[in-house]
């Protein structure tokens, strides 16, 4: 089993290198404001085309620091690589070092300066209008995602896998006190062992996709029945959720049943090979909604299960992102704190092979989503509602579409209605926010 | 007759060891972590898929064993200390 | 003393071994009450349903404690059970014909991961065309499902066949799914006279769930239930489940056994011969027609005609060495169905019951009686006649091998 994550992890700046828009200084003008003298550099290469922010990254083993022959440059307790001014003797050996720009240079005053992250409250991120600077509080982070990971590592899922992704990342923050239930599909192969093995080391239940939510129904009030805490909570994909598998879900929410079931929702039938399901968005291409010049993909808007369950009775409906992960921890324990009902957490889960999109494309097909108002991100606790990341000033739908295959044949005239689709999908949940709102502060947090 | 599980029917404990493939055979590509510039933030170890990133006390590396080459750790490493190297062959 | 959990309140443990009136669907609640399930897992449908009804009467009154689960649907019902019995519990479901199709995913599943859950079946004909009525089709349909299959008689048969389902699915050397069959309306709606028996009595011989060895889900000892497999393990687990079939088959002797001794009443294992030991020919039925035709029987032995019967009372793992023995020596058999077999074109424990007539030396002539059909009465005149058809087939009369009670 992959080791405990150790604590000295870090604080963070993290930057989308090369994807500012052009001639944007925000992060400059901020810094400067803060500094006087900018620690942050936007590079502006139009022929090349390049557009970048770049600073310091602070490594770990700096070689700035390495290079200084006065001792100027060390880190700090947190990483943050500082610099001394009153011991730089200018020299410039540490600019040579740094192959990353990360080094500023004070030519009149002849010494060398760096970024200090703002003692990690850095003034660039805050001003960054585009997302491509974020401070991330990885200590934080891996606060929420320390528990072990007790699946196996050698799962025969495809290289990337935003399924495999969610379910490890789902198990670091549920822990060890959990039955997991799978259902046929992509994700199973973390959970329903192979032959005599098993592919999990928590207990887990290998369910039909017709019954899961049944099966946990009979384990969960067992587990009450024997005065147990032990959670039951499921890892099912969109087809035995919101197709095949609907009748069951929607009984055990009008029941009240304690258990929660996390819907990974990569809107179709990814394991058998690419075919649409009731989540499919529209326009999508698949085999069974291929596009030949009688069709265009699948016609039909996607069955919203969220909105659904928490229409149903359930307790705790989420969606939830890879991509925002503080969030998709913060639903979870809601989820898992929440005994009075069932709990939902509907995670967007691209695949990259049934959506036509790079390996390495996942988390960045999961934030357009939600920046584009997609896959809008909310809560709604015994039926109030709360948008968790609300976004003001949505991207067109373009700069999703255009990241994915499947949406290739969609003209002006279409991209226009999946945006105004979208638009609708966020403002019911807006307009269910206003009506029956879900005071932040939860009380259960 | 031989029988090789102890239960009458499907189950399996995982005291004897999980199931595994070697996954990292499909592997293409592998990453190459370049320890000094590690910001240590953590993020390669929360996003890998396979769950096959691990501390090394300096940084994070990939155990390739069974990772499978995808590149999600690069694309979300914020310090770009990782890169993809393709295997040879591939 | 409290009183037992039967009784009504202030009743004292003495009156309940009098005989009560009670239906087949009652009769199976107290037989369930008194196995002291953990959970109670039903979707209402005719004719089952009263048998819920008085389950939750139980529940309301306070003499069952088991949690309810109302599911949306049968298959919800079946998995719930098997949630609760895969987790270390004890769980009771029933249900009818298209009920028990609309289960199917999850019948197999319960008897492919080998969990001991029962069932009461009260057998309806399997639509369509659509009815309610009474028939045995429903059986049918899951006849190769890998549970085993108890058939009832009598209302009384049925409250002890609970008992006994329980005793066997949860045996180690068992591990198996139990339905217990009965008929809709002729059994599910008849009142007969029932003894109901003591709590204690059942205790005795119904140990708690607790102290069976099965695996069990749980975070004491992490297991994964219900594992992906393929091949040559496959095929482990079939023939495990084959072997399991073959003892339950053999271990019902032994729990007629301790049943007798624990609650006085005895049964005649899987098979229950009447007046067959001496008889010239055989009818072999299972259900309610064999009350009828014990008359029958009886009636034709006045009249000099030494006919015998054989009511199959398990009919999966299908008592094929009980039934050869019967069957030789005589000179003709006829089995009389409350379904058919499409593409057959006879009824179903026909088929089986030819096929082992193969093992016998000389061939003996069997002929399939259907009749019964979505709840029409197999009437003492009906069964009669194809009694005499059987024994003069015996004496070398030719005609057809299936023949259509009522309807020829």
């Amino acid at each position: 089993m992959t080791a405990g994550i150790n604590p000295v992890v870090r604080d963070t700046l993290a930057i989308a290198f090369g994807a500012c828009p052009p001639a944007c200084r925000e992060c400059v003008k901020a810094c400067e404001h803060q500094r006087s003298l900018a620690r942050i550099v936007a590079l502006d290469l139009p022929e090349a085309p390049f557009h970048g922010a770049v600073t310091c990254l602070q490594c770990s083993e700096p070689a700035c620091r390495d290079a200084c022959p006065t001792g100027a440059i060390a880190q700090d307790e947190k990483g943050v690589t500082r610099l001394d001014s009153g011991r730089c003797v200018g020299c410039g050996a540490c600019a040579i070092a740094c192959e990353w720009g990360g080094i500023n240079f004070d030519f009149a005053a002849a010494r060398a300066f760096k970024c200090d992250t703002c003692d990690g409250r850095p003034a660039c991120a805050a001003a960054c209008p585009t997302g491509v600077l974020r401070w991330v509080e990885s200590a934080a982070l891996m606060r929420q995602y320390r528990e072990p990971d007790l699946f196996t590592r050698g799962a025969s899922l495809c290289p990337g896998c935003v399924a495999e992704l969610g379910f490890r990342m789902a198990f670091r923050v549920i822990g060890e006190d959990a039955i997991v239930f799978a259902a046929p599909g992509c994700a199973c192969a973390l959970a329903n062992g192979f032959g005599d093995k098993a592919t999990t080391r928590l207990p887990a239940v290998m369910c039909l996709m017709t019954n899961g939510p049944s099966i946990m129904t009979g384990v969960a009030r067992r587990l009450r029945q024997i005065g147990k805490q032990t959670r039951c909570v499921a890892f099912i994909g969109d087809g035995a959720t919101a197709d095949v598998g609907f009748q069951p879900l929607s009984g055990a929410a009008e029941r009240g049943e304690p258990i929660v079931y996390i819907c990974y929702d990569n809107e179709g039938y990814m394991n058998t090979g690419v075919q649409r399901s009731a989540t499919t968005t529209a326009g999508a291409r698949t085999m069974t909604t291929p596009v030949g010049p009688h069709l265009k993909g699948k016609t039909q808007a996607p069955k919203e299960v969220p909105l659904l369950m928490a229409f149903h009775g359930a307790a705790y409906v989420a969606t939830a992102s890879i991509a925002y992960p503080e969030d998709f921890a913060a639903k979870l324990k809601r989820a898992l704190a929440s005994n009075d009902g069932l709990a939902y957490v509907h995670l967007y889960a691209p695949c990259y092979v049934g959506w036509e999109s790079p390996m390495d494309s996942v988390v960045e097909i999961s934030r357009r989503a939600v920046e584009t108002r997609m896959f809008p991100l909310w809560e709604a606790d015994h039926g109030r509602f709360r948008i968790t990341h609300p976004i003001a000033r949505p991207r067109p739908v373009g700069d999703f579409t255009r990241l994915l295959g499947r949406f290739r044949h969609l003209g002006p005239a279409e991209l226009d209605a999946l945006g105004r689709q979208a638009e609708d999908r966020y403002r019911r949940i807006e307009a269910l926010s206003a009506a029956m709102p879900l005071a932040e502060e939860h009380p259960r947090q | 007759m031989r029988f090789h599980s102890p239960f009458e029917g499907p189950w399996a404990d995982p005291e004897a060891g999980l199931f595994s493939v070697r996954s990292g055979d499909w592997r293409q590509q592998r990453p190459v972590a370049n320890g000094a510039r590690c910001c240590r933030c953590g993020l390669c170890f929360l996003y890998c898929p396979t769950g096959c990133i691990s501390d090394r006390v300096t940084h994070f590396e990939a155990e390739l064993e069974f990772c499978k080459g995808c590149g999600l750790c690069v694309y979300i490493c914020p310090a770009a200390a990782i890169a993809m190297r393709a295997e040879e062959g591939c | 003393m409290a009183a037992p959990a039967y009784l009504p309140q202030g009743a004292q443990p003495a009156d309940g071994l009098a005989p009560r009136l009670l239906d087949g669907n009652k009769a199976a609640a107290y037989g369930v009450l008194l196995c002291r399930p953990d959970l109670i897992a039903a979707y209402p449908i005719t004719p089952q349903t009263p048998l819920l009804e008085q389950l939750y009467k139980f529940k309301a009154d306070g003499r069952l404690t088991a949690e309810t689960v109302e599911v949306e649907g049968e298959n919800s019902a079946l998995s719930a059970a098997l949630g609760v019995t895969v987790a270390g519990g004890r769980a009771f479901t029933a249900t009818s014909s298209m009920g028990l199709t609309f289960m199917y995913d999850a019948y197999l599943f319960a008897s492919g991961t080998r969990v001991p859950v029962v069932m009461v079946i009260a057998m309806r004909e399997q639509t369509a065309p659509t009815t309610v009525s009474c028939g045995q089709q429903d059986l049918m349909m899951v006849k190769e499902g890998g549970w085993v299959q108890l058939v009832c008689e009598s209302c009384q048969e049925i409250l002890d066949s609970i008992l006994v389902a329980y005793r066997l699915a949860e045996d180690p050397q068992v591990q198996l799914p139990v339905n217990v069959c009965y008929e809709g309306y002729y059994l599910s709606h008849l009142s007969e006279p029932v003894t109901v028996p003591a709590q204690e009595a059942v205790d005795r011989f119904l140990l708690p769930v607790r102290d069976k060895r099965r695996p069990v889900l749980g975070t004491e000892h992490p297991m994964t239930f219900g594992t992906y497999v393929v091949g040559e393990l496959y095929a482990e687990y079939r023939y495990k489940h084959c072997q399991a079939m073959e003892r339950a088959g053999g271990m019902l002797d032994a729990i007629d056994g301790e049943f007798r001794a624990a609650l006085g009443r005895p049964y005649g294992g899987a098979v229950e011969a009447y007046r067959a030991e001496d008889a010239e020919f055989l009818m072999v039925t299972m259900g309610s027609a064999a009350g009828t035709l014990k008359v029958v029987v009886d009636e034709l032995r006045k009249e000099g005609i030494a006919a015998g019967l054989a009511r199959v009372r398990m009919f999966r793992p299908l008592p094929a060495r009980e039934l050869l023995g019967l069957m030789r020596g005589k000179r003709a058999v006829g089995v009389v169905d409350r379904s058919v077999s499409f593409g057959w074109n006879r009824g179903h424990l026909f088929i089986d019951v030819k096929a082992v007539a193969q093992d016998l030396e000389p061939r003996i002539p069997v002929v399939s009686f259907i009749g019964g059909l979505a709840g029409t009465d197999l009437r003492r005149d009906l069964l009669a006649g194809a009694a005499r058809t059987t024994w003069e087939r015996g004496r070398g009369r030719a005609g057809a091998e299936v023949i259509w009670l009522g309807l020829e």
